[in-house]
């Protein structure tokens, strides 16, 4: 499908048009939000507690006096950068185990696939946070761990469709070229799954930043006083019956960055021609 | 009622100028009749109020798990229980009350020698145990042998219990390893329970005590179930039935207020303004609780191996701000940098926050531009414990000080913040929770160089000199010139920072109102049920 048909459907369809407004927000908020907040997200700018709508603090304030406007708006930053990061370094490294497994075949192939298999038999979010508890909870530690959790998955799917490309005339043109089969797997196979891979990494982010609000949410992911919508689930909590705003506004926001991020994948696939809705290994 | 009254004064209004009407005598003897029932149905409640009432089931729950409360096999056990709150079952020889005095249990009366090394006890001799047994001198004697057990005992008293012998059919003496002046605080802790004497390996396990409530059902981790023991020597107690549930999180809360249990523990301080105004709801709040300890480990290449860099976060953190915005300026308190409260009268108030000093101690250190500190660590001992370092990390920061702060989960908490198990000294820079105690327990904590829960020690001069003022306040027997002693020693604290104590919490417990004779204790260990009954 040529650029302008995949944007054509990206722009034609109201689902896709919703998703990727409500991505786009959410992707500038993070990255230039901190110009426009009105306090530092740690600063102690007012009394505990204030209702929305209160002078000063448009959105009220957090438990310990900290403007809740600007931490909502500041509370996506780490969850999308692990999330993206994470499913990226998965997605790629996915993808050249991938391709190159489905080219080589034999004994290496089933090695990488049976270790796959015993990745999958893990319940994700139970790995995540045992290694979470194992080695800290720390930005790195949560990226890699993304990484390694989404990577097993993305590989799968991303060998799948190299393994449709492999028996193709260019794949065997290559070889008989003389081409390494380093050659082959960059510059013949890769760019021709590059579709899945795209696809892949958006399915996968949407996954990814739930599960990294579910962490902090269980009070294993993003360290406090760090703001971040599933640690401020949990820090409202227990004032949910009292000031239930202190939850609402960032599951809303968790909510829209989701279903936005599900609303442009499946746009993206359909103009891609792939098929978003077989859902995640 | 409206209508009656009105009626009445209608009534009142046409009665003829003179006699009284029969209509008239009616009503009025009706109304009579009504108020006097009305006034007795009023004062019998009151003396209902006065007089407990026997009967009814109590639940409380906290999130105060005894980590060791892990099988069936020792959940009974005085050393396991599920929430140390071993009070229950289990008498010792003396309690720490709600007034922070050390007041008799099973022992009626103490004294020491003149050295303060040899001290006698005298028992009680109308207490029973939960089968039926007379407790006696020989009990108390096989219950400290096994608390004094180099392997099976617990810290205190292996620590300060040499020996202890019958004097008579009511009175032990103990000898100690070395003086201590008071020693009758010692005998108050939660493990120093009395058990019917049993060989050492043995005792405890079936859970006999001779506390008012005696064990029915245990579920580990979760919920013990206790009934009244009738024979109990005391006042109470008046429950039938006393269900402890622990749960992690806003479990309890949501518990209490969807009416499953009767008393919540631990009450988080954000929650209390909203508690206090959830219908038939009361709030307690004790003296003081636990505060918060903060290990500055000392090894090479440690920040805190410098004394100025020390002394310089102390004087950052910003604990007024802590207790106005964490604890709403009620219930929270500012430590001083050593193991006391403010409840104990030997207190000694510590220098306020000073940010200059604080960045030129941090310059004078080679800081100049500030310091970046190692992570902090913490687990959720208590429910405010991330809003507390929270704002700690942020006062901080107007000194140049960076703290970053993370949690930890419970479940092997305490064993991980040692990152060397051989040498104490590799301790990670993280929070310990201290419970309140007299002077001479809180001190005494700062007392043992390698005790890696205190704070300790680098080999130094005035570390010296401290274990030598504590040891002088033991032998004194004169609670006037202890008073001095205590006071040099947490000066010492105060200047050489061996640990930092931010702030301390004041436990709070809310319950229904037709809870009556429950009162919130600054040892929520030492909380006790034998007083409370349901109206």
């Amino acid at each position: 499908m040529s650029n302008k048909s995949v944007l054509d459907v990206l722009t034609h369809s109201p689902g896709t048009s919703i998703g990727v407004f409500l991505v786009a927000i959410h992707l500038l908020s993070a990255l230039f939000g901190f110009l426009f907040v009105p306090y530092g997200p740690t600063e102690l700018a007012g009394v505990s507690l204030l209702a929305p709508g209160s002078p000063g603090f448009s959105l009220g304030t957090d438990v310990i006096g900290r403007d809740y406007l600007t931490r909502l708006v500041l509370g996506g930053r780490t969850s999308i950068f692990v999330a993206m990061l994470g499913v990226m370094i998965a997605v790629v490294s996915g993808g050249l185990i991938g391709v190159s497994a489905a080219y080589i075949g034999g004994f290496y192939d089933d090695v990488i696939m049976r270790l796959v298999d015993i990745k999958l038999s893990i319940p994700g979010i139970l790995f995540v946070a045992l290694c979470v508890v194992g080695f800290g909870r720390s930005i790195p530690v949560l990226t890699i761990v993304i990484a390694i959790n989404y990577m097993p998955g993305a590989l799968r799917i991303i060998r799948s469709q190299a393994m449709t490309q492999v028996p193709l005339d260019y794949v065997k043109s290559a070889r008989l070229r003389g081409d390494s089969k380093l050659s082959v797997i960059v510059r013949e196979l890769c760019p021709n799954v590059l579709e899945v891979v795209v696809v892949e990494f958006a399915i996968r982010t949407s996954s990814a930043i739930l599960a990294v609000s579910a962490l902090s949410f269980l009070g294993l992911g993003i360290s406090p006083p760090t703001p971040d919508w599933g640690l401020m689930v949990y820090e409202g909590i227990q004032q949910i019956y009292f000031a239930p705003w202190l939850v609402l506004f960032p599951a809303f926001l968790i909510s829209t960055l989701v279903i936005g991020l599900n609303f442009a994948t499946d746009g993206l696939a359909n103009a891609l021609g792939l098929d978003a809705a077989r859902g995640l290994d | 009622m409206y209508s009656e009254k009105k009626n009445f004064e209608k009534n009142q209004i046409n009665q003829p100028a003179s006699g009284i009407t029969r209509r008239n005598f009616a009503i009025g003897a009706g109304a009579g009749f009504v108020s006097l029932s009305l006034s007795n149905l009023l004062f019998s409640s009151l003396s209902m109020a006065a007089q407990p009432k026997k009967g009814g089931k109590l639940v409380y729950a906290g999130s105060y798990l005894n980590s060791k409360h892990k099988s069936l096999k020792n959940a009974k056990h005085p050393y396991y229980g599920i929430e140390i709150r071993t009070r229950n079952t289990y008498n010792a020889l003396t309690w720490v009350d709600e007034e922070l005095n050390v007041v008799p249990e099973i022992a009626t009366d103490w004294e020491s020698n003149q050295g303060q090394d040899v001290w006698e006890v005298t028992i009680r001799e109308d207490v029973k145990f939960h089968d039926g047994r007379p407790l006696t001198v020989e009990d108390v004697i096989a219950s400290y042998n096994l608390h004094k057990d180099k392997k099976l005992g617990t810290s205190f008293v292996k620590k300060l219990v040499d020996k202890i012998e019958k004097v008579s059919t009511n009175k032990v003496r103990f000898f100690l390893k070395s003086p201590s002046s008071e020693f009758a605080w010692n005998l108050a802790e939660y493990r120093q329970a009395i058990m019917p004497a049993a060989p050492l390996d043995e005792m405890g396990f079936l859970g006999i005590g001779s506390g008012p409530y005696k064990f029915a059902k245990i579920d580990v981790g979760r919920r013990v179930i206790y009934e009244a023991n009738e024979d109990y020597w005391g006042k109470g107690p008046y429950l039938d039935t006393l269900e402890c549930v622990n749960l992690p999180g806003t479990n309890p809360l949501n518990g209490y207020l969807s009416g499953q249990f009767d008393v919540l523990a631990a009450v988080d301080p954000s929650l209390i303004n909203q508690l206090s105004a959830t219908p038939n709801t009361k709030i307690d709040i004790a003296k003081a609780g636990d505060q918060i300890m903060m290990v500055l480990p000392k090894y090479e290449g440690s920040p805190f191996m410098d004394k100025r860099v020390r002394q310089a976060l102390t004087l950052a953190l910003d604990r007024e701000a802590i207790i106005r915005i964490v604890f709403g300026g009620k219930t929270g308190w500012a430590s001083n940098d050593t193991h006391m409260a403010p409840f104990n009268e030997d207190f000694l108030a510590k220098e306020p926050r000073n940010i200059p000093k604080a960045k030129q101690l941090l310059a004078e250190a080679g800081f100049e531009n500030g310091i970046t500190l190692p992570t902090f660590y913490y687990a959720p001992y208590v429910p405010e414990i991330t809003r507390v370092l929270s704002v700690a990390a942020e006062s901080v920061k107007e000194a140049g000080i960076t703290m970053k702060i993370e949690e930890r989960p419970m479940a092997g908490y305490r064993k991980w913040r040692v990152e060397n198990k051989e040498k104490t000294t590799k301790h990670r820079f993280a929070m310990g929770p201290v419970g309140p105690r007299n002077p001479a327990m809180n001190l005494f904590r700062m007392a043992r160089p390698t005790y890696n829960e205190s704070g300790y020690w680098h080999p130094s001069a005035e570390g010296d000199r401290y274990i030598e003022l504590y040891e002088k306040a033991m032998r004194t027997g004169d609670p006037i010139a202890r008073r001095n002693i205590y006071h040099d020693m947490q000066r010492i604290l105060q200047n050489d920072v061996p640990a930092i104590f931010l702030t301390g919490r004041r436990e709070t417990i809310a319950f229904r109102s037709n809870v009556h004779g429950l009162k919130a204790h600054s040892q929520h260990w030492s909380l006790r049920f034998n007083e409370v009954w349901k109206s």
